[in-house]
């Protein structure tokens, strides 16, 4: 019984060791930008100097449950997924075949000029004219 | 053809670790590889000095020494999904897919 699970037990550990280790390097990566966002406006004065402890005590230690999913957000737009999904939503994947060019290669033209022909044969002037 | 979509994605995750588990040379080659990344990325960040080492030095033993398949599985995943434009070609065959489905 214990031996089967210990590995489980190893597993979850291993896996929230993990968890653990990636929410601290996003922590850094987040104070990092905070950092440099307040150096870049601001200067290294004293004043920066207390609103990078300030805004980091709130960021990091308040509310990283709220920002730090607002940051790997941030990076996944940056990074240009939006343009993906866009693509995917909008332009490509999803997007029934009429919407997409009315002529694409020579099999659709043949259906296309077969459905004109038999349309023509049907009609009611054609009809007459017989 | 969304399965070939995923399994190739899975191979592309997992061939990093597994070439530097069979490769020592490759092993250092990508370590150093991503240690330069991790420096570069956060001296841009905070500039050259002390505080841009002490953070690069943590960085580095998290995700170089002690997390090393996972982040150069990570950095090569994105880096061709992102150089490539695997995404575009990606989109595009599924859009066909659904295209001569529907």
């Amino acid at each position: 019984m214990v031996q089967d699970i210990l590995p489980m037990l190893f597993a979850l550990f291993s896996f929230s060791e993990f968890f653990g280790d990636m929410t601290f390097v996003l922590k850094i990566f987040v104070l990092m930008t905070i950092i440099s966002f307040i150096v870049m406006h601001l200067g290294t004065g004293p004043l920066a100097i207390i609103l990078i402890l300030g805004i980091s005590y709130f960021v990091l230690i308040g509310a990283f449950w709220f920002f730090g999913s607002v940051y790997v957000l941030m990076m996944l737009l940056m990074f240009g997924v939006s343009g993906i999904l866009i693509d995917f939503f909008f332009v490509g994947g999803m997007g029934t075949p009429q919407e997409q060019t009315p002529i694409s290669h020579g099999i659709d033209l043949r259906a296309k000029r077969g459905a004109m022909m038999a349309h023509g044969r049907g009609s009611p002037r054609r009809r007459m004219m017989r | 053809m969304l399965l070939f979509i995923f399994i190739a994605f899975l191979i592309l995750a997992v061939l990093p670790p597994i070439v530097m588990m069979l490769f020592p040379a490759a092993d250092i080659i990508i370590r150093v590889i991503l240690v330069l990344l991790i420096f570069s990325t956060v001296r841009g960040y905070l500039g050259g000095g002390i505080l841009s080492l002490i953070i690069s030095g943590v960085l580095i033993y998290f995700l170089v020494i002690k997390w090393a398949y996972f982040t150069a599985s990570m950095y090569v995943f994105f880096y061709f999904i992102m150089t490539f434009a695997i995404t575009s070609v990606v989109i595009w065959g599924i859009g066909m897919n659904i295209g001569k489905r529907g």
